[in-house]
């Protein structure tokens, strides 16, 4: 059986801690994501979705519990080697897409090379471009954002969350502000890339039919995350 | 670095608006500082000239003899008790004597450019009936010349290969006792001497005390008039910096011994104005740079805010907080070279201009109406001094921005 890409045992995570506006929000949460499942996480809101994914991605640290991620232990990690795993490991998608309003959409793509130092590689470029390619965005290279859809610029939130060949891939309401008939394209290129990249993927989602789709679905309730039946068409 | 200094490119190309503000906020300061200390100092250069030009910046004389105690002097009698009071005594001619090893030890001391062993007095101008009381320095004019400065004032005739017969005085001096190149005069000294000149030179040192009281003999002329042998009455030296002569006194005074004056001491009202305009410089300088920090601190901060969720993604990318940092300094950096450059330009060009603007001065000559000093150093210290108030302005908003939580700024989407 193969190493897990994420494997979290009672995460707590709690806000003003201490005070009257004490908020927990995780209150033990065990996961394991093995590399290529595709998750989804649905929940009301307030539940601690994306409080999940900010602590799975290394974004924030848990008040209590432990994250692995690809082997390494998050805890304990000075703040420069947090930032290494969210760039080597991770790669994030948000509701809204993100985009650096400033750069070309393959300058955006390529952003999680670039911050390493140096000008990505041939082969890098290249990777990023083949991507670029199956999203059905070769001729939205060098537009800005603001001269792309919000579909296509969310492809290219995606193409940008895979450029640097990330373990482990969050997205957070991917879909959520597309409509259905776009959110369902982006849905169908996140399968299909994590898939064929071997990409463990954690989507939070409030649409059933997407979340039905997925390898496992999980349940986010009061701070706590359980295994649910995944709803299939005609529920 | 690259990817910092990539972005913060980016950023600046993005806003031409915002860039173009904070360039040229940087670029008026530069103007400012660089104008205002060229024209200052180019006014004090003028002022340094007019006042101190023909003046020696310490005058080297002989230490008067200490008053001796009446019983030193009285033979000492048993039952007899001598009382005195010592005071100051009265002014008695005093010469310094073998004056070129004084020069070979006054040479020594640092900074001193020129020494010119003078022969100085007072002395009445007759011509005709009319007597003019005034200062006769006698030196040899080659030396004294890089003392005084005369050939510059010269108005007419001729002063460095002055004769022993011959002197050079002030056009007010001359026009008061009506003579002209070629007229002949009596000097007559305190000692009683009496000594017929003919005028070879006219100056004109811009100096009123100069110009109507003083008179410029040879050494050898002066030495005859006040009956000194070859024994001279002060060395005048003149120091790479004029306002070094009160140290280079004191510290002549302390190792040699001799009586030393500075022209600080004898001007210390010119001093006192001259440091009051050196501050005045130094504060609008300070308050320019001042103005164009908290410009482009205030502009760096609004487009750290603006930038916020940017920010957020970038870190949610794997950027450093350092990294992030370096963008914002970086455009502090860019912000203040290329406002530097153009702040630099512009100053030249405004120097040059106001340089070029000619006025008619005395005797048909010309002047600058702006004596605008060129110092190249001047632009460098400004650029210098405007990229590190930049850089310092932009440390607040770069580290604001560095310490950005990027989950707060997501979640405020």
């Amino acid at each position: 059986m193969s190493e897990p890409v994420v494997e979290a045992r009672g995460l707590v995570q709690i806000y003003e801690a201490g005070t009257t506006r004490e908020v927990r929000v995780l209150r033990g949460v065990d996961l394991r994501v093995l590399p290529g499942e595709f998750l989804s996480v649905v929940g009301q809101s307030g539940s601690g979705k994306s409080t999940l994914l900010n602590v799975l991605g290394a974004l924030d640290v848990p008040t209590s519990g432990t994250v692995r991620i690809d082997g390494i232990d998050l805890a304990g990690l000075a703040p420069d080697e947090l930032a290494d795993v969210r760039n080597r490991k991770v790669g994030f998608i948000f509701q809204f897409h993100h985009l650096l309003g400033e750069f070309t959409c393959l300058e955006n793509t390529l952003m999680p090379l670039f911050l390493r130092g140096g000008t990505p590689s041939k082969a890098e470029v290249g990777r990023v471009k083949e991507l670029l390619e199956r999203v059905e965005l070769s001729d939205q290279l060098h537009k800005r954002p603001s001269q792309m859809s919000g579909g296509q610029q969310q492809r290219a939130a995606v193409v940008r969350a895979m450029a640097a060949s990330p373990r482990l891939v969050l997205a957070d309401e991917p879909t959520g502000n597309l409509d259905s008939r776009s959110g369902a394209r982006v849905f169908e290129v996140l399968r299909d890339v994590a898939r064929q990249e071997g990409v463990a993927f954690l989507m939070v989602t409030h649409d059933q039919r997407l979340a039905g789709q997925a390898d496992r679905c999980l349940r986010m309730e009061d701070g706590l995350l359980s295994e649910t039946a995944c709803p299939r068409p005609g529920d | 670095m690259r990817f910092e200094a990539y972005v913060a490119a980016r950023y600046l190309r993005a806003s031409p608006g915002q860039t173009f503000l904070t360039v040229g906020a940087v670029a008026i300061a530069v103007t400012v500082v660089v104008f205002i200390n060229s024209l200052i100092g180019g006014l004090q250069i003028r002022l340094l000239r007019d006042n101190i030009g023909s003046l020696p910046h310490v005058t080297v004389r002989p230490a008067p003899p200490d008053p001796v105690p009446l019983q030193d002097v009285l033979p000492a009698e048993p039952g007899t008790v001598h009382t005195s009071r010592i005071q100051k005594l009265s002014e008695i001619r005093r010469d310094l004597e073998n004056p070129e090893k004084v020069v070979a030890q006054l040479s020594l001391f640092e900074g001193v450019t020129a020494l010119s062993p003078a022969v100085r007095g007072q002395a009445f101008l007759l011509r005709g009936s009319r007597r003019f009381g005034v200062t006769v320095s006698g030196a040899d004019p080659p030396r004294q010349e890089r003392i005084v400065g005369l050939q510059d004032d010269l108005v007419a005739g001729r002063w460095l290969d002055l004769g022993p017969d011959e002197l050079v005085l002030g056009f007010r001096l001359a026009g008061d006792a009506g003579v002209g190149l070629g007229d002949r005069v009596r000097l007559v000294s305190a000692e009683g001497v009496t000594e017929v000149f003919r005028v070879a030179g006219i100056f004109d040192t811009g100096s009123n005390a100069v110009d109507q009281g003083q008179v410029f003999l040879t050494l050898r002329a002066a030495q005859a008039l006040f009956r000194t042998g070859r024994n001279v009455s002060s060395i005048q030296m003149k120091l790479r910096e004029p306002f070094q002569a009160d140290r280079v006194a004191l510290s002549i005074r302390s190792s040699l011994g001799y009586e030393v004056d500075s022209w600080m001491q004898e001007q210390a009202m010119f001093v006192n104005g001259f440091r009051a305009q050196d501050q005045s410089r130094m504060m609008i300088s300070f308050f320019s740079l001042l103005a164009s920090a908290f410009g482009i601190a205030s502009v760096l901060i609004v487009s750290v805010v603006r930038k916020s969720r940017e920010i957020g993604i970038l870190k949610s990318m794997g950027t450093r907080d350092r990294q992030i940092m370096g963008i914002f300094t970086l455009q502090g950096l860019f912000v203040s070279l290329l406002g530097s450059a153009v702040g630099c330009g512009a100053a030249w060009l405004l120097l040059d201009f106001l340089s070029g603007i000619r006025q008619v001065a005395r005797f048909g000559k010309t002047d600058q109406l702006f004596p605008v000093s060129f110092d190249p150093s001047l632009f460098l210290y400004a650029a210098g001094a405007a990229i590190l108030s930049t850089m310092l302005a932009s440390l607040l908003p770069a580290r604001r921005a560095a310490s950005m939580n990027p989950v707060e700024v997501l979640r405020g989407e």
